[in-house]
């Protein structure tokens, strides 16, 4: 492996660091893209980033108390006991060397001042959708268009929930016709994937165009 | 499972906040739900600002806690206090008992020791008074 010669400059450190040696990004071939998946409160944001990320996601989950009473409505998510109050990340390399970094927001509006920062950086976004509830996403949609972010919208079934074509719900959502839609199970891999490529691919045809 | 009992009132923590707001450069006290909820507050922050505050310090609270396991792999580190400088001065926030979390905003030329330790001695007695109760499922719909 390491007798293939690099095409990066000589600067780059090696693979295999000695220990004590401070050790860099490596310099592979990759390219890095840092996502954000959003969305309403129990949308599936947590679930989305733990079935897809290749390493063991950090998360800032907490206890969901009696005070969240008439604040967080946890109508059809008879599961849910935690929330998201800072960030979910994640990492997912699909093929063609694209490595996606995924950073997962918060939904309720008492922690939207942390939505920017969470943001920076960001190329594309991933905004989750539940039918039960398509309305709650516009807030998120609209922080996300006021960013200026290229995004893609994935709605999450959830059993008992109406199913509709993707037709209806473009026109639910007023999606632009360029915007991606994607209708997954957030538990499913293969699903949650769909979505990001979608996403990626999105972004990435978008990216030419901005510069 | 849970016994249900009476949630506490703003006023009811009073107790907790004053004996903090009486030290010198100690300008603002809040307690917060690990989920971001207001459960009081000292009078200098109105509503809005309050609630505010509260849902911060579970963001706060939470990230250095995930900053924690970052850095170390240990999932569920025990945070003794967080403390954020600036030059508007000290923000400082220390659990206080099962889902509760204890915030303190002080001048910048504080006594920063004195402040943690009475933070500390306030949460023993918070801890032991209340927590958070989890919600339980919600009974809708259930006999
Ligand atoms: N049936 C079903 N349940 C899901 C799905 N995605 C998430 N859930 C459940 O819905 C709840 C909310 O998910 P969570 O990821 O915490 O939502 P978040 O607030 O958007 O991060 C959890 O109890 C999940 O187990 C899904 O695709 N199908
Ligand atoms: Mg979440």
């Amino acid at each position: 492996m390491d007798s293939v010669p690099s095409p990066e400059p000589a600067t780059a450190p090696a693979a295999e660091p000695r220990p004590g040696q401070v050790r860099y990004l490596p310099a592979t071939g990759q390219t890095l893209m840092k996502l954000i998946i959003t969305g309403p409160f129990g949308v599936g944001k947590t679930t989305l980033i733990r079935t897809l990320s290749e390493i063991p996601t950090l998360h800032t989950e907490e206890v969901m108390t009696r005070s969240s009473v008439g604040h967080d409505d946890l109508k059809g998510l008879p599961e849910k006991a935690t929330t998201t109050v800072a960030v979910d990340f994640g990492r997912l390399t699909v093929p063609g060397d694209l490595v996606l970094y995924l950073f997962g927001t918060p939904g309720q509006e008492r922690f939207f001042p942390l939505w920017q920062d969470i943001a920076r950086g960001a190329l594309g976004a991933l905004v989750m959708a539940d039918t039960r509830r398509l309305a709650d996403s516009f807030p998120v949609m609209d922080m996300v268009e006021e960013e200026g972010l290229p995004y893609a919208v994935a709605v999450n079934r959830f059993p008992g929930a109406p199913a509709h074509s993707d037709d209806t719900l473009r026109k639910h959502l007023d999606l632009a016709p360029q915007t991606p839609l994607v209708q997954c199970d957030a538990r499913n891999r293969r699903d949650s994937i769909g979505t990001l490529i979608a996403l990626a691919e999105h972004v990435l045809t978008r990216l030419p165009e901005d510069d | 499972m849970t016994t249900r009992r009476p949630q506490p009132q703003a006023q009811d923590l009073a107790w907790v906040l004053e004996p903090l707001l009486e030290l010198p450069g100690v300008q603002h006290a809040v307690i917060a739900t690990g989920d971001g909820l207001l459960e009081g507050s000292s009078p200098g922050l109105d509503r809005a600002a309050a609630e505010r505050v509260a849902a911060m310090t579970a963001t706060l609270h939470a990230s250095a806690r995930a900053f924690t396991t970052a850095f170390t792999d240990d999932e569920s580190p025990r945070l003794q206090q967080t403390v954020v400088e600036s030059e508007q001065g000290f923000a400082i926030v220390v659990p206080a008992g099962q889902n509760t979390s204890l915030a303190v905003f002080a001048a910048p030329d504080t006594q920063l020791g004195n402040i943690a330790y009475q933070m500390q001695v306030q949460v023993a007695a918070l801890a032991r008074a209340m927590s958070a109760p989890a919600r339980e499922p919600d009974a809708a719909g259930r006999p």
